[in-house]
Parts: C-alpha cells; sequence; structure tokens
C-alpha cells in the first residue's frame, strides 16, 4: 500500500532523524569519556526510536486492506455496512491497525464508530472540508502472521447529500506507538455515495395528465395498454399478457392485442435554488422542496412518465442538465438533488449579501424545448420570478410555475403551490 | 472522562509525578541540600487524586464540588511536603506548592477529558528526556543508582500508556508477549552496545564471553542438583533398609560420586521441559482473558478473524524467502540480458522517485529514465539502445536470452545517477523552499 500524505500523521519527536542522530553521537561521546550509565540511557532512546521506526516501516509492508461499499444511493434513516478486509500478508505481526474515516461537514452520514477529533487531527480536517466535530474510526488490534480479518462499519444517512470516502486512511505502527504511517487506500475501493433527499408521499395527478394527452414520437415509444390498434395471430414469442381472451373465448384462434405506440410527454423540472438562497445555507424549505421533487420524479416513474432535471450551479459543482429523451434514470435525478447545494453567498462593496440570478446552462434547454415535453420551473416564491431570463425565454407556453410559497403573482404563466402538493399527515 | 481509556491517563499522571519527582531530585542534587521522602511523596499522591477524583465523579457533581475536594487534597499534600521539611526557603515553599497544585489540577482535568494522543506522547518524551538528563547529571555529581527509579519508573509508565492508548487495551497475551519481546530485544541490544562502546577493545567480548559462561554454569548446576535431589528419593532396592539421604546432606563436592542413569536424568529433564512449555502456555492462556484499560469490547463484536497456526506461517514465510532467493538467483543469471536488465532497473529504482508507475510500459519507463539520466551520457545512450532491445525481449518470442552490451555500465552506473539526481532535486526544491520564504 502506498505511503499517502502524512497531513494528520502524529509520531513522537524521538523518532525523527534529528534527536536519533543526538543521541547516537551524545551516547558514543559519553562512552569515549567513559561515562558508562549516561552512555547507556541515551543508547536506550536511541535503540527505541530506532526499533519504533524499524517496526512500523516493517508493519505497513504486504499489507492488504479493501472496502467493500454498498453501490448507488440511500435515503435518509437508511444504514449502511461497509465490509472491511485487512490481511496481513506477513509474518511481522501488525500490532494495530486503524481505519481513520472523515465524515462530511453536512453529516449527510454518521458513524456507528465514532469519536471527537483530537486537536492535531482538526487542521487536516478542515483542510479536507470534513467535519471537526466527528471522526469516524474503525480499529484492528493485533493481526497475526499471514491473518485476515474482516469487520463490518456501519453508517447511518442523516440526511441530503453526498458522502465521499476520499479522505479515508489507515493508520499503523510499531507496537510501542511512537510512529504512526498512513496509508492510502486503493482507489477503487474509494467511492461517493449519494444521500437522496427524504422521500414524501406527493400528488401527482397535476403531471399525469399530460399522459392523457399523449401523442406519437420517434423516441422513447411505449405501447399504451388502454389503446388498442388491431389484433394479430398468436406467436409462440408473444407474452400471454397480450392474448385477446374475449375472442378466445368465442372459439376464435387464438390472437393478441397489438397496442397503440405513443410517446408520452415528460416532465422536466427546472429548479431555482438561488431563489431560496435568502433564507439561508440548507434551509428546511429548500430541502423540502427538493424532497417533494425527488419523490415525484419516483412516483411519477411508476406511472411511466419520464423526468428531467435541470439545477443551476452550486458549491463546487456545474449546473447540471439531465433530459429524460437521453434516457435518464430517476436515480440520476436523485443524485444530482443529493449534491445540489446553494453557491458561496456574495457580498457587494458595502458587505451586504447580495442574490444574483442562478446560472443554468441554458443552451441544452432551449436545444431540448421539443424533447423535454412541459416544464416545471420551481422557486421560493414569485417575486423573484420577473428577473429570471430563463423563465421569460422559454414562456408561458410550455411551461407551470411550481411556488413553493403560495403563488402571489405568475403574470401569463400558469402557477401551482408545491407545498400543496405534498400529502400531509402520511409522509413517507 | 467520556471514555475508558482510563488505564494510559492512570499511567501518564503517574508519569508527570515521576517526572515531576526527578525534576526535583536535579533541582535538590544542584542546591546540595537533603531530600528526603519529599519529592517521592508526590509520586503516590499523584496516583491518589486521580483516582479519588475518578470515584467521586462517578455520580453527577457539581464543578464546585470537584473543587473544593481538589482543593482539600492539595493543601493536605503541601502540609505533608512542609511536614517533611520541602519547604525550608521561600523558593521552595513556592515551587512545592506549584508542583503539588500542578499535580492536583491535572488530576482533576483528566478525570474530566479525555486523554489526547499529543499529551501522552509529551508525558513520554518529557520523561525520557528527563531520565537522560539525570543520568547525566548523577554521572557528574556521583549520585546513586537508586536515585533514578523514579524516572525509570516514569519513563515505563508513560511507555506502557502509550502501547495501551494505541492498542485501546485490546492487545491480548500475545500481542503483550510480542511488546514484551521488542522490549527485552532492545535491553539485549543496549546491553551489547554499551559493553561494547564503554569498554576497550577486546574487554566487552571478554565480558560478554565470561557473563555467557557463568550464566551457563548456573543453570546447568541448578538443574543438575534438581535431578540429583529427586534421584535421592527413589528407594534403593538392593538395600531395603538403607536410609534415605536429606537434600541437606547433599554436598556440590559429593556429587560426582552419585550413581544417576543418564536416562532417567533425560527424561525426567523432557518432563519438567514439558511441564514448564504447558505452564507457560496455561499463563499465557490466562493472561489473555485479563483486559487492561481502555475500552470495553462490545459483546456484539462483528469482527472475523482467520488465523494461521504458527507451522503453516512458518512454512508460508520459508516459501516466500525460497521464491525471493529462487528470484535473486534467476535475476543473476539473467543479468546482462535486456528483460532481465529492466527487472534489474525495476527494482533499483523501486524506493526512488523513478520508480516505475502502475501501467507505465518498459518503453516509457525506460525513456524516462533515460530522460533522468540525461547528465551521465554513456548511461544515457546505452538507455536508449535498451529501449529497442527490451522491446524485442518483451514483445517477440525469438529476443529473449540474447546479452546486451551495455548490461555492466547499466547496472553500474544507475544507482549512482539515481542518487545523484535525487540530491540535486532535493537541493533545488530545498533552496526554491528558502527563496520562497
Amino acid at each position: 500500500m502506498n505511503k499517502g500524505r502524512l497531513s494528520y500523521s502524529r509520531s513522537s519527536a524521538i523518532v525523527s532523524l534529528p534527536v536519533m542522530g543526538l543521541c547516537l553521537l551524545l551516547g558514543v561521546l559519553a562512552a569515549f569519556f567513559g561515562q558508562g550509565a549516561l552512555s547507556a540511557a541515551l543508547m536506550f532512546v536511541f535503540l527505541f526510536a530506532l526499533a519504533a521506526r524499524l517496526w512500523s516501516a516493517l508493519a505497513a509492508r504486504r499489507l492488504k486492506f479493501s472496502i467493500k461499499s454498498p453501490a448507488g444511493g440511500v435515503f435518509p434513516g437508511d444504514e449502511l455496512e461497509f465490509k472491511l478486509r485487512a490481511e496481513n500478508d506477513k509474518f511481522m505481526p501488525l500490532v494495530w491497525l486503524d481505519l481513520f474515516a472523515p465524515v462530511p461537514v453536512s453529516s449527510c452520514m454518521v458513524p456507528e464508530d465514532s469519536r471527537k477529533p483530537e486537536e492535531w487531527e482538526c487542521s487536516g480536517l478542515e483542510e479536507q472540508g470534513a467535519s471537526t466535530e466527528i471522526v469516524g474510526e474503525k480499529r484492528f488490534s493485533l493481526i497475526m502472521w499471514y491473518e485476515t480479518v474482516s469487520a463490518t462499519m456501519r453508517w447511518r444517512a442523516e440526511r441530503r447529500g453526498i458522502f465521499s470516502m476520499s479522505g479515508w486512511r489507515l493508520r499503523t505502527g510499531d507496537g510501542f506507538g511512537l510512529e504512526q504511517l498512513e496509508l492510502e487506500l486503493p482507489q477503487s475501493d474509494l467511492r461517493e455515495i449519494a444521500v437522496y433527499p427524504k422521500l414524501v408521499n406527493v400528488i401527482p395527478d397535476m403531471f399525469l395528465r399530460n399522459l392523457w394527452n399523449s401523442e406519437s414520437g420517434s423516441r422513447g415509444v411505449m405501447e399504451d395498454p388502454t389503446v388498442i390498434r388491431s389484433t394479430r395471430d398468436y406467436m409462440t414469442t408473444d407474452s400471454l399478457k397480450h392474448i385477446n381472451w374475449r375472442l378466445a373465448a368465442r372459439g376464435l384462434p387464438l390472437a393478441v392485442n397489438v397496442f397503440e405506440d405513443i410517446l408520452p410527454k415528460s416532465v422536466h423540472f427546472i429548479v431555482d435554488g438561488d431563489s431560496f438562497a435568502p433564507l439561508g445555507e440548507r434551509s428546511e424549505e429548500l430541502e423540502d422542496t427538493l424532497s417533494i421533487i425527488g419523490s415525484l420524479a419516483v412516483r411519477l416513474e411508476r406511472a411511466q412518465v419520464r423526468c428531467g432535471l435541470s439545477l443551476p450551479s452550486g458549491k463546487g459543482r456545474a449546473p447540471v442538465n439531465i433530459f429524460a429523451a437521453d434516457g435518464a434514470q430517476t436515480a440520476d435525478l436523485l443524485w444530482a438533488l443529493a449534491a445540489y447545494e446553494l453557491p458561496e453567498p456574495k457580498l457587494d462593496d458595502n458587505g451586504e449579501r447580495i442574490f444574483p440570478p442562478p446560472k443554468f446552462d441554458e443552451a441544452p434547454i432551449y436545444d431540448g424545448v421539443r424533447a423535454a415535453g412541459r416544464f416545471y420551473y420551481v422557486a421560493y416564491s414569485s417575486a423573484s420570478l420577473p428577473d429570471r431570463r430563463l423563465l421569460r425565454a422559454l414562456g408561458s407556453g410550455c411551461t407551470t410555475v411550481l411556488t413553493y410559497e403560495e403563488p402571489e403573482y405568475g403574470g401569463d404563466f400558469e402557477t401551482a403551490c408545491l407545498k400543496k402538493l405534498r400529502e400531509v399527515k402520511s409522509d413517507a | 472522562m467520556p471514555d475508558g481509556r482510563a488505564f494510559p491517563t492512570f499511567a501518564a499522571q503517574l508519569a508527570t509525578a515521576c517526572a515531576v519527582c526527578s525534576f526535583v531530585q536535579i533541582m535538590g542534587m544542584s542546591s546540595g541540600g537533603e531530600l528526603g521522602l519529599y519529592p517521592l511523596i508526590l509520586i503516590p499522591y499523584a496516583a491518589a487524586a486521580y483516582g479519588i477524583d475518578r470515584l467521586f465523579l462517578r455520580r453527577e457533581r457539581s464543578m464546585r464540588a470537584l473543587a473544593l475536594l481538589n482543593t482539600a487534597m492539595g493543601l493536605a499534600i503541601f502540609a505533608a511536603c512542609f511536614a517533611l521539611d520541602a519547604c525550608g526557603d521561600l523558593a521552595s515553599t513556592l515551587f512545592t506548592a506549584l508542583f503539588c497544585l500542578g499535580l492536583t489540577v491535572r488530576a482533576a482535568s483528566l478525570c474530566l477529558r479525555r486523554m489526547e494522543l499529543r499529551s501522552m506522547l509529551l508525558t513520554m518524551e518529557l520523561c525520557l528526556f528527563l531520565l537522560v538528563a539525570q543520568v547525566g547529571f548523577g554521572a557528574a555529581s556521583g549520585m546513586g543508582v537508586a536515585a533514578y527509579a523514579p524516572i525509570m519508573a516514569g519513563a515505563a509508565a508513560s511507555i506502557l500508556g502509550l502501547v495501551i492508548y494505541r492498542t485501546e487495551g485490546s492487545l491480548g497475551a500475545r500481542g503483550w508477549a510480542f511488546t514484551a519481546a521488542a522490549f527485552a530485544g532492545i535491553f539485549a541490544l543496549l546491553w551489547l552496545l554499551v559493553s561494547f562502546a564503554a569498554a576497550p577493545a577486546g574487554h566487552g567480548i571478554v565480558a560478554i564471553w565470561n557473563a555467557a559462561v557463568a550464566a551457563v554454569k548456573s543453570v546447568f548446576s541448578l538443574i543438575y542438583r534438581f535431578l540429583a535431589y529427586l534421584i535421592s528419593l527413589l528407594p534403593e532396592a538392593e538395600y531395603g533398609e538403607a536410609e534415605m539421604e536429606t537434600p541437606e546432606g547433599i554436598v556440590m563436592e559429593e556429587l560426582p560420586e552419585t550413581e544417576t542413569s543418564p536416562i532417567i536424568a533425560g527424561i525426567l529433564l523432557a518432563i519438567i521441559a514439558a511441564l514448564l512449555i504447558y505452564g507457560l502456555v496455561r499463563l499465557l492462556i490466562r493472561l489473555g482473558r485479563i483486559n487492561i484499560g481502555g475500552r470495553k469490547i462490545s459483546a456484539h463484536s462483528r469482527t472475523k478473524r482467520r488465523r494461521a497456526a504458527l507451522g503453516p506461517a512458518l512454512a508460508r514465510l520459508f516459501a516466500s524467502w525460497k521464491k525471493a532467493l529462487r528470484l535473486r538467483v534467476k535475476l543473476w543469471q539473467r543479468r546482462s540480458t535486456p528483460e532481465g536488465l529492466l527487472c534489474i532497473l525495476i527494482r533499483k529504482c523501486r524506493l526512488t522517485p523513478w520508480h516505475k508507475r502502475p501501467g507505465e510500459t518498459p518503453r516509457l519507463f525506460l525513456t524516462r529514465l533515460a530522460d533522468s539520466a540525461e547528465d551521465d551520457a554513456e548511461l544515457h545512450s546505452a538507455l536508449l539502445r535498451l529501449i529497442p532491445a527490451v522491446d524485442a525481449a518483451v514483445y517477440s518470442p525469438g529476443g529473449r536470452g540474447v546479452d546486451f552490451d551495455g548490461a555492466a555500465a547499466v547496472r553500474r552506473r544507475i544507482s549512482s545517477a539515481v542518487r545523484r539526481r535525487f540530491a540535486r532535486d532535493s537541493l533545488a526544491s530545498a533552496f526554491a523552499k528558502i527563496r520562497h520564504k
């Protein structure tokens, strides 16, 4: 395994080369001048440090460590189990081995085995953008020769966000505890896990009406089981579900229904996250909005309505456009919603916070107007709508405005209250 | 304290008290005064203060109650020190008060918050530094060996505390045995080093030889006495009424006259050895059940272990050595062929910045190496010539086993070239840092 950056490393000063060199030099000098006891004391410190250095160097050799993490994303409240496997592929026993797992600042996932970081660890954690309040740790003690140790580490998804394992490190060292080495984990084992927005019960009726006005198209064609175009003779490869049992009951030869091909109009959400910025970072309203949109996406998928999503640029992330016509899955939408965070607040010359309009990647949205179906522009309130260029460009013909608060002004646009799409008293 | 790191914390507190004691001893020696029991009393006090505070905080208490308790303890130890004539003048009174206060406050604070690794390391470093300082000072002033006992105990406590802190007390008998063996190794090496370094030429070897001979003689003497005693207990069949000799009657000079069968002696020796091994194993198993300090392992520990027994482990070790040896022999046999030279280069550059990167082809690796060695024209050209030869050897079936004419030069020069380049790069980066500052 590779030795990593020693940003968190904490070893004793005794094992540093200058101190060891000084001890050796003074020890030899003391012996030369006949000071046996002093020479013995200095030599002891030197040998102690040397043994610690050699031991820790040998401890890190031929050590195999792997982490198996569950694929995909999770929802808040779910528990994740990471399977850890440490293999000491040498004869020398490994006295201690720690898996150091920083927790993201958002605390979207919290470990079961945790502790408060020590002072010397905090600077490294801050540098990495991890929490300085809590850190995950799993300890393996005494891994004997050619021994394999398997363990599990449980984490609990607490809130929406992206959980990255990039800062996970292994720590080991000598049995005296003087020197600590940090080892990088295999990159293939380090993944990102999305904690999706919490699912809530929603009423998707206003989106389903588009399916009833369906029209045929060239892409994403599907059969509408409610509209029978004709029948044809049964072939052995046909599904039994498609057999026309009425004809069969009349004693006629087996025939199967041929349904109408349709292209359902898809739904495309444009989330104006910046309109929630005045409420503060990770406001309840924003979280609730993302929960409702995520829940709608899941619910509409079940109803075979395809969903797309556009998000403006957020903290450290570029604008996102996911189009249903490109074959996007609901998981992609949920991932994008999980990763979205409001951009860093901006200040004017007087130190006052300003709220610039959202930065969407607009060109693909304009290009995809025909394939995207109807747009749903989601904002906090109608007060922020007049200066939204994208909304004006899309026009009221294909766009509905959904506001978290009760809409006061929508102009030509069809408006609806997003909060009301949530079924109260029966949260998922 | 929020977690169960009680033993390392206790060890650190004890080590601090030992360090204070040592410091007072050094101060006392420099002033030429007699210290008596005064600094020694701080050691049990520090341990007791920590224990009392922990017991006191087992139930919920107010900070005022804790402060009052510690004030009372601090005043009591100060009064005890005063009674032991620790406060001769104003300066010594002030220092005594400071030490008492410091140890009391530390005991209380260690009970309130979790001990950090940095504190453990600092305590151990302080103890080792004071050990060296006191030994040095003692050597100059003719101090007795007994005076080093507190700081040696402190150093031992701090090291033990650190070991338990790192392993969270779940080391087990095997782990402790391994750590103890490492310490034994260090002390053995220390003894050898000091004997050699401190003694005039040749004297060290004589001393070691004499000590070894004396040790072996004493061990054999003990075994012989024990066997003789056991044999004397056996009744003699031919002389049924003969009286048994008492053990007290055995004299060293008379021993060779005792008739002993070598077979019986061998059997007895084997039985004793087997019993000793059995006892040792039982003791280790018993010790393994005792956990010192640290967090208790939860009952539903989800850790699974797949251990290898010592025999198969040794077999694997020997097999790996055999494999490594075979590889080296093979490499030596093919040291002049392009493919062998490539392997040698990879091995030589393994621990340097020019190590072969994952996924790098031989051609890319050799090109990078040739660029790095451009100062050495001969090596540079040899490496460039090596590239097509390696390509031929690696990718064409008939290209193997042909000697490369510049192999010896490449082997000879590559290490020095890498070292030279490394030194130059290190110096350049150091200068750049200094210039940047």
